[in-house]
């Protein structure tokens, strides 16, 4: 980037243009409070609304019920934070099995192809059901039982099908002339793959892969089918024994705090990425 | 198991004496008599569904509370209640309707989709500021079952118990009192029905299960017969009381507990009782 003498610009349409800004800028404010004064009389004059107001934003339920939710999302954050990383591994393992394309090499890229279309044709929920209580049902030797455990496995077998799609996509989205390019360079084809090809599909699939974690983060919350208290399970503990809701509000609250800075940074992400791609 | 006409009207009779005596206490009830209109007669009641009694419980429902899963045959302590009830209301066995009422919608705010629901449901001060309950129906203590292979089934004392894993059902008032009362050093695994349960015992994922007496009794004679009764618990305190949940603030509340009322002292209550239940209160005590 060289500095450049700006386009010549007449000052009296770059204060129009300044003018109009500002008075975009003052309706949107003006129309987005206005939206949220609606909706908020609409709903707050609603026939039900105290019955709901006193099952589901209670504060002294929202108080008495924190020091039995925060523990338990802790253990969700904890969850995530583990699977995490090894689905990365996992998934983009899979993804590199699925581009294999020695012939000798065919088994593992039938049995990748196999993983990723059965495990992502079942409901997550389903699979953390079946592994959490399946699995242990065998009484192999040397397993641990724990539910907690083989609810991790699941979710961890689950998202890295979904993942290794998205790296997948991302390595077809290099062009083949990288490969070729590679080739020539002298490197083999695990050499073009590992420093051609992998860090540009990488790269381009951030955005699709925080969508991932998002969505991880919150379904961390199926392993409480297995009877593990975390806050899902927490909650509902909660709203049964005082029957109200505002447990499960709070409990949703805790993910959204955790999710929206995560989709806050993926949107970060993507907008660099694009400028640097046009840049 | 219908009552005769005489019996019926015999029933109505005593249960208008019961109803002045309920409103004599209560002025903030209009009292049914001093309109001459009774309030709880089937065509004067708010109704879910109008000249029918919806009456909500889990699906599935299980022994010795509804017998075959079909709480239409009348069987089971809360079928043979729930008709009970009906008949002293005035509604004829075909005008009781039965509707599946998850637990978690049992306390939604709004209008319910049933005009009473039971489901062996525990009466607190703290539920009873979102729903109404009726005067409690039956009481239970709380007791423990393990595989018979599994070393917790030779507990006798509490303290045997306190290195087991332990699971519960959610909603129950049984999370309450393993907590309070065994206090067991490893986290309790809390099962959103008792299948989930039932699996995590067979598969040794947890050693024991607590809940109320009968469902254990029911559990380890049917459902895992390798199972067994480790004991039951003295009974703690008023929460393990059960009661029908109705509406919050509906007029059919006053009308349910006089019908309980009439049933109580007409003695049927505890033939319904004995007939179902007597077969479920045995175990070992433990302290």
């Amino acid at each position: 980037m060289t500095e450049s003498p700006g386009p010549v610009v007449d000052p009296a349409r770059l204060s129009v243009v300044r003018r109009k800004g500002r008075r975009d800028m003052t309706v949107a404010t003006v129309s987005t409070v206005l939206f949220f004064l609606v909706l908020g009389y609409v709903v707050a004059s609603a026939p039900g609304w105290p019955a709901v107001q006193a099952s589901f934003f209670n504060l002294d339920d929202a108080r008495a019920s924190w020091p039995k939710i925060w523990p338990a999302f802790l253990l969700n954050v904890k969850i995530f934070l583990i699977a995490e990383p090894i689905i990365l591994a996992l998934a983009l393992t899979i993804a590199v099995l699925r581009g294999l394309r020695a012939p000798v090499l065919a088994p593992l890229r039938v049995v990748a192809t196999i993983y990723t279309d059965i495990i992502r044709g079942i409901p997550t929920i389903l699979l953390v059901f079946l592994m959490g209580f399946g699995v242990p049902a065998l009484q192999l030797q040397g397993l641990t039982n724990s539910e907690l455990f083989w609810g991790t496995v699941a979710l961890i077998v689950s998202y890295s099908a979904y993942v290794a799609e998205v790296f997948r996509a991302g390595i077809e989205s290099v062009h083949p002339s990288q490969r070729a390019a590679a080739r020539s360079l002298g490197l083999n084809n695990g050499q073009g793959l590992r420093y051609v090809i992998l860090p540009q599909a990488v790269r381009r699939v951030v955005p699709p892969l925080l969508n991932d974690f998002i969505s991880l983060q919150k379904d961390t919350a199926l392993v409480s089918l297995l009877g593990v208290v975390e806050v899902f399970n927490a909650s509902t503990i909660y709203a049964n024994s005082t029957f109200t809701y505002t447990s499960l509000v709070v409990a949703a609250l805790l993910f959204i705090a955790l999710t929206v800075p995560m989709a806050r940074f993926t949107d970060w992400v993507s907008a660099r990425m694009s400028r640097q791609q046009q840049g | 198991m219908r009552l005769s006409r005489a019996v019926a009207v015999a029933a109505s009779a005593l249960l208008s004496v019961t109803a002045l005596a309920a409103c004599a206490q209560e002025t903030t009830t209009p009292s049914p008599q001093a309109t001459g209109v009774d309030a709880c007669a089937p065509e004067n009641l708010t109704l879910k569904n109008p000249g029918v009694l919806t009456v909500g419980t889990s699906k599935p429902a299980f022994p010795p509370y509804v017998i075959d899963d079909d709480p239409t045959n009348g069987e089971g302590l809360e079928s043979a209640l729930a008709y009970a009830v009906a008949e002293q209301l005035g509604f004829s066995t075909d005008q009781v309707q039965w509707t599946f009422a998850p637990f978690a919608k049992l306390f939604q705010p709004g209008d319910k989709d049933y005009d009473f629901a039971l489901n062996q449901i525990s009466i607190s001060p703290k539920r009873a500021q979102q729903v109404d309950f009726s005067t409690p129906y039956y009481s239970a203590p709380q007791a423990i079952l393990a595989l018979k292979a599994n070393g917790v089934a030779d507990a006798t004392t509490i303290a045997d118990l306190q290195g087991a894993k332990i699971g519960v059902q959610t909603g129950t008032t049984s999370l309450d009192f393993v907590e309070a009362v065994i206090q067991p050093t490893q986290d309790v695994a809390v099962f959103q029905d008792t299948n989930a349960a039932k699996q995590a015992i067979n598969n040794g994922q947890i050693d024991a299960f607590v809940t109320d007496l009968p469902t254990a009794l029911y559990i380890t004679a049917v459902q895992i017969p390798k199972s067994t009764v480790v004991g039951q618990f003295e009974s703690q305190t008023e929460a393990d009381q059960w009661g029908l949940v109705v509406q919050k603030g509906s007029a059919l509340t006053a009308c349910v507990n006089e019908a309980l009322a009439a049933l109580t002292e007409s003695g049927q209550l505890q033939d319904i009782t004995n007939q179902w239940m007597a077969d479920y209160t045995e175990a070992p005590v433990i302290s």
